[in-house]
């Protein structure tokens, strides 16, 4: 996913949104999540605490009440007498006993047994009629025992004895409270929700007492396994908390029972919700996300794609745009750039044009002329007055054609061109004899032609030198024609032809490189500075037999005045 | 970038895996090793319980109980099973069988107890079991069976319910008393006694007494708590004490060996054998206590004889590899 | 009859002139040289000469200077200067001064022929022709294709169209060749002769007066006034108005 990321800033974006929408809300579900459930959690456990605290007091009282109470009876002398005499008729005996036990009769039943273990009194309506175990159960241990002593009841509640002793310590009876499981349940009713239990058990965790007593065995005996095994206490089946306190001096303990709110049920339905919201959010954040990195980054994609543009040579490329935040100045720098950079790469070519035109008039300027002509003019008489004629030729045409070099002016008549040939030709004709002939063949209606200076020259140069070169009939012929509107100057030899490298770069349609043969290129590259690159030289040649070269040149002709040469 | 949102992702698990409650919370509830004591027992539960009950509610030691038949309970211990503390319940038979799996354990209150009833510590005494037979009187009117001959007698041929001595200690112990009081060579005389089951062998000794009642069978074999129980249950069975005398083999308990609560498991032997447990035995569970000074009504044609508990111990693989060779070979 | 003074500082030049220049057949004579402007002066007031020959750059006085002394003195004699300058002020303030003609050095000797016609055209005097115009005409001992040429030209010197192609076809024989032996035999190019002989019979119409110039033109086969003009010019010194005029 990274490399996705990097490749695009779009994508990036969209990364980027898509966190930032997704992590808080993230966050923020799970910690919602987390803190209602600690919160209902920790209400719970306060309420169950509470609860715990109401009736653990509430037995504790109550035990403490009925210690008071058996204490007193075990104790009073009303009691000791009546048992000793015998007999289970005493009214008095009954009013003390119904008084002393008033408070606590709704929630027990006290008896008074005698030392045979028969019920003699009791609370009840009836007397039981079982007698009590001596050597086992709750009179076992008040017999081993000074005060009261609490068991839980076969799990019917729980019950409770003291033994009503002499003086000396003789048993005369025993005291038995019984805690029927009403009277455990009116002690604690109200004090508890009614969703929770309320679990009494005794030191070994047997239960005395299960609010819910169709299912107390089940649960406690999971229970009291749990704790013996050392593992949670989650009783046998269903969720449930509970909370565990001892109260009283007997070991008993008492169990508050409470369903749990986030049961696992309740936790599977809360994720799969939340699971589904989240579902929904990611499938909105990506929608959003996707679109708004889309509408953020298409600046962005506008100047790159401009910028591409811009690399693929395209210079004329705008980018338009209304904004004027950070992209809307990035934009309008890149416009401004690309019209400098435009108008540069114009101004550059126009420079270098300009360049070529200095350099070509410096070439032209570089002779110093008085020197040159003053020289040639001394050969000229020299030659004169030696009576060596061609001498005098020779000087007086080169320095014709040094004027004309270094004249003024670009361009010339096709006349006066033609006039610089043939004192070219006079001088090379004094060098090659009788080698070669050149006929000038060019019809009137060309004659005003205007062309560059010295154009034709280093045609007819390389006509005489490489062309009928070694021939004693070299013949050379300039002529002109028209075609589509331009000029054609050419000049043919009947030489050994042009070599096949050099007739290809002759004919490159780019023009000439500068390489050997620099008088060609010369013509060639002033011919294209001057009209452009449709024209210029293009050349034929047939080995052995001969060569044309061909000048390409619009037509344009001089204003008709009076027709005095410069050169004359 | 990956950092973070692993920091994220476990900051979200942990705040999500917070809550429950951790059970060492009520560890405080829980009681010390010294006041523990994991008793296995064979005994049905309306014997177990008050008794265990009473000795949690004296002591306040919690006992944990484990319930089984003997043999399978002794298995257990044999095979490893290194929780039990005491097996309570079995015929001292079986448990001297097994003794190498107990400690030896002399209660003081073994003083109490005769001599013919105590071993040699590696188990304790309970109760007394005679081994009794038993009629359904509807379908025997005239000729009740009158002692273990009459287990060979071919007149009973199939009509005699008798459990799987390989699954019941007590059926085991009325194969050995019925050697001895018959004075028979012990191989042959289980040979003609699983002939004279004619293939019919009761799966589990409680069932004995009611498949005699319900008439399935017209006698049967077992041990006089049962029968009296029965009675008292309602089932129409009469009892017969064998003429030539029968076994009044005790049951009892053990420690295991290296056990992890062995005080609380010594005070409970010397529970059991105490007069308040004792003296309740009859009355309760209609068992003979094996504790001097008992009172008990007499039973008519009680006769007793030596029981062999060294010959029983010694021999009860072979018997029982016979037992089962007899079984398969008279499904051929 | 001129008289002609020369003045340069260069001795070669001064002999050179002298010399090279068949001054009789001009119907001139050279009455004098001088090395520089003060000498020049010196040889105007003892020659009195009617063209005065110069060169400018000279140590003393230069032909400016001289030219200028000259015509304050009141000298109207002709004056032609020589010069190395192209540039065309300094020919400018020479004409200013009165000189007639300028030629640039080195200069073709026609050209010295061309520009003292012209001032003898101006002293109204006969035009001596240079032998450079009487064309060859002798046919002798000249080669078959020549021969053949030279009378096709006669024959189509008035067709505008003709060219080398034309002549060397209707001959038979290839350009290259001809224009060789042509060449050998006459000195001439074929075009160099035809143009030749193109202005040779202008001039004879010229003289007969009754032709306007580019009638004259028009006949020996030049469509382009001008150029025939410039080329009548080249060959014969004057322009076509100018020899026409003189023979009015």
């Amino acid at each position: 996913m990274r490399a996705w990321a990097k490749r695009s800033f779009k994508n990036r974006i969209f990364i980027t949104i898509l966190l930032v929408a997704l992590l808080p809300l993230f966050l923020c579900a799970v910690l919602m999540l987390q803190v209602q459930i600690k919160r209902s959690e920790a209400e719970l456990i306060q309420q169950a605490n509470q609860e715990l605290d109401s009736l653990a007091g509430v037995l504790t009282e109550t035990l403490e009440g009925i210690d008071a109470i058996t204490h007193e009876l075990a104790t009073s002398t009303l009691v000791r007498s009546t048992l000793r005499r015998g007999g289970s008729d005493s009214r008095v005996l009954y009013q003390f006993l119904f008084h002393t036990t008033n408070e606590y009769r709704n929630a027990a039943q006290f008896d008074i047994y005698d030392s045979s273990g028969f019920c003699r009194y009791t609370t009840a309506s009836d007397l039981p009629d079982k007698a009590m175990e001596l050597d086992w159960g709750i009179i076992y241990a008040a017999r081993h025992d000074e005060g009261f002593v609490l068991q839980e009841n076969g799990r019917k509640g729980l019950i409770g004895a003291r033994a009503i002793r002499t003086y000396d310590g003789n048993i005369l009876g025993y005291l038995v409270v019984t805690f029927w499981e009403e009277g455990i349940e009116s002690l604690f009713r109200g004090r508890y929700s009614s969703v929770n239990n309320v679990i009494l058990l005794d030191p070994t965790w047997r239960a005395a007492y299960y609010s819910q007593s169709a299912q107390g065995l089940a649960t406690t005996g999971a229970l009291r396994e749990q704790l013996l095994n050392g593992e949670p206490l989650t009783g046998r089946e269903g969720e449930f908390n509970f909370y565990v306190r001892e109260f009283g001096d007997d070991g008993f303990t008492l169990i508050l029972q409470q369903p749990r709110t986030f049961t696992s049920a309740v936790m599977r339905s809360l994720y799969s919700v939340s699971a589904i919201t989240g579902l929904l959010c990611l499938i909105l954040c990506l929608g959003c996300a996707w679109v708004l990195s889309r509408h953020l980054s298409k600046p962005v994609d506008e100047l790159d794609t401009a910028m591409r543009e811009v690399e693929k040579g395209n210079y004329e490329i705008q980018l338009e745009t209304s904004r004027t935040d950070e992209f809307g100045r990035l934009a309008s720098s890149f416009n401004r750039m690309t019209r400098e950079y435009l108008l540069n790469l114009e101004s550059s070519v126009q420079r270098q044009k300009e360049l070529n035109e200095t350099q070509l008039r410096m070439m032209q300027a570089q002779l110093n002329p008085h020197f040159l002509y003053n020289t040639l003019d001394s050969m000229k008489w020299l030659g004169v007055t030696h009576g060596v004629p061609q001498v005098a030729t020779l000087a007086t045409n080169l320095a014709t054609i040094l004027r004309a070099s270094i004249s003024e002016g670009e361009f010339v008549t096709l006349q006066q061109e033609l006039e610089l040939i043939e004192r070219y030709i006079d001088i090379q004709s004094i060098r090659f004899g009788d080698r070669f002939t050149c006929e000038i063949d060019i019809d009137d209606k060309f004659q005003s032609c205007l062309v560059p200076k010295l154009v034709l020259q280093p045609l007819v140069e390389n006509a005489i030198i490489h062309g009928v070169e070694g021939r004693n009939d070299g013949y050379i012929k300039v002529r002109a024609e028209e075609q589509d509107g331009a000029l054609l100057l050419t000049v043919s030899d009947n030489g050994r032809g042009i070599p096949e490298e050099i007739l290809e770069k002759l004919n490159s349609p780019d023009g000439m490189k500068p390489s050997g043969h620099l008088g060609l290129y010369n013509v060639d590259r002033i011919i294209r500075l001057h009209y452009g690159d449709q024209y210029g030289i293009s050349a034929e040649s047939v080995k052995g037999e001969g060569s044309r070269v061909q000048l390409r040149l619009p037509i344009q002709r001089e204003e008709k005045n009076d027709a005095e040469g410069t050169y004359s | 970038m990956r950092l973070i949102l692993v920091l994220l992702l476990s900051l979200a698990l942990v705040l999500s895996g917070c809550g429950g409650q951790s059970p060492s919370e009520f560890s405080r509830f829980a009681p010390e090793e010294s006041q523990r004591l994991i008793i296995y027992t064979s005994h049905k539960k309306e014997i177990y319980e008050p008794i265990i009950r009473e000795f949690e509610q004296r002591t306040g030691i919690w006992v944990e109980i484990v319930t089984g038949g003997t043999t399978e309970l002794l298995q257990k211990i044999a095979s490893g099973d290194t929780r039990c503390d005491l097996l309570f319940g079995g015929g001292i038979d079986s448990l001297s069988a097994y003794s190498d799996l107990f400690t030896v354990y002399e209660s003081p209150e073994l003083e109490n107890v005769p001599d013919s009833m105590r071993g040699n510590g590696e188990w304790t005494p309970f109760s007394s079991l005679p081994i009794v037979l038993i009629y359904n009187p509807k379908l025997v009117k005239f000729n009740p069976p009158e002692g273990w001959s009459s287990l060979l007698d071919p007149e009973w041929k199939g009509k005699i319910a008798f459990a799987n001595p390989t699954v019941s200690g007590s059926s085991y112990t009325a194969l050995v008393t019925m050697i001895k009081a018959l004075e028979r060579e012990p191989m042959e005389c289980i040979a003609e006694f699983y002939k004279n089951l004619d293939g019919k062998v009761i799966a589990s000794s409680s069932e004995v007494i009611h498949a005699v009642a319900q008439g399935e069978y017209f006698i049967g074999v077992t041990l006089e708590v049962s029968a009296i129980e029965g009675i008292k249950e309602g089932y129409d069975i009469a009892i017969v004490y064998p003429e030539e005398g029968t076994s009044i083999v005790p049951d009892g308990a053990a420690i295991v060996k290296n056990c992890r609560h062995e005080e609380s498991a010594r005070r409970f032997l010397d529970f059991i054998l105490s007069t308040d447990v004792q003296s309740r035995l009859y009355d309760a569970f209609s068992r003979r206590p094996v504790r001097n000074g008992i009172y008990i009504p007499a039973a008519s044609g009680l006769k007793s004889i030596e029981y062999d508990i060294e010959w029983a111990g010694s021999h009860h693989a072979d018997i029982l590899r016979f037992w089962a060779e007899l079984g398969r070979g008279a499904s051929k | 009859m001129l008289k002609v003074l020369i003045v340069d500082d260069e001795p070669m030049v001064r002999k050179g002139i002298v010399l090279g220049f068949d001054w009789a057949a001009m119907d001139c004579v050279i009455v004098g040289e001088a090395a520089n402007g003060e000498e020049g002066l010196a040889a105007v007031e003892a020659y009195n000469p009617n063209l005065i020959i110069t060169d400018i750059r000279m140590p003393n006085m230069d032909g400016l200077e001289m030219l200028r002394e000259l015509r304050r003195r009141g000298n109207r004699a002709h004056v032609i200067i020589l010069t190395a300058y192209s540039d065309f002020s300094y020919a400018r303030n020479a004409l200013q001064y009165g000189a007639d003609d300028y030629l640039l050095k080195p200069f073709h000797n026609q050209e010295l022929v061309a520009a003292i016609n012209r001032i003898k055209q101006k002293v109204q005097e006969r035009i001596t022709l240079t032998p450079q115009d009487v064309l060859p005409l002798v046919k002798g001992d000249k080669s078959k294709y020549v021969l053949l040429a030279m009378n096709y030209i006669a024959e189509h010197y008035s067709d505008p169209g003709i060219g080398i192609t034309q002549i060397a076809n209707s001959l038979g024989v290839s350009e290259g060749h001809l224009s060789h032996v042509f060449k050998k035999e006459t000195s001439y190019t074929i075009i160099g002769y035809l143009t030749q002989y193109r202005i040779h019979v202008a001039m004879k119409l010229l003289q007969d007066c009754r032709y306007k110039i580019y009638e004259v033109a028009e006949m020996v086969g030049y469509r382009d006034v001008a150029y025939f003009g410039s080329t009548f010019k080249k060959l014969t010194g004057l322009s076509p108005s100018e020899y026409q005029d003189r023979c009015m």
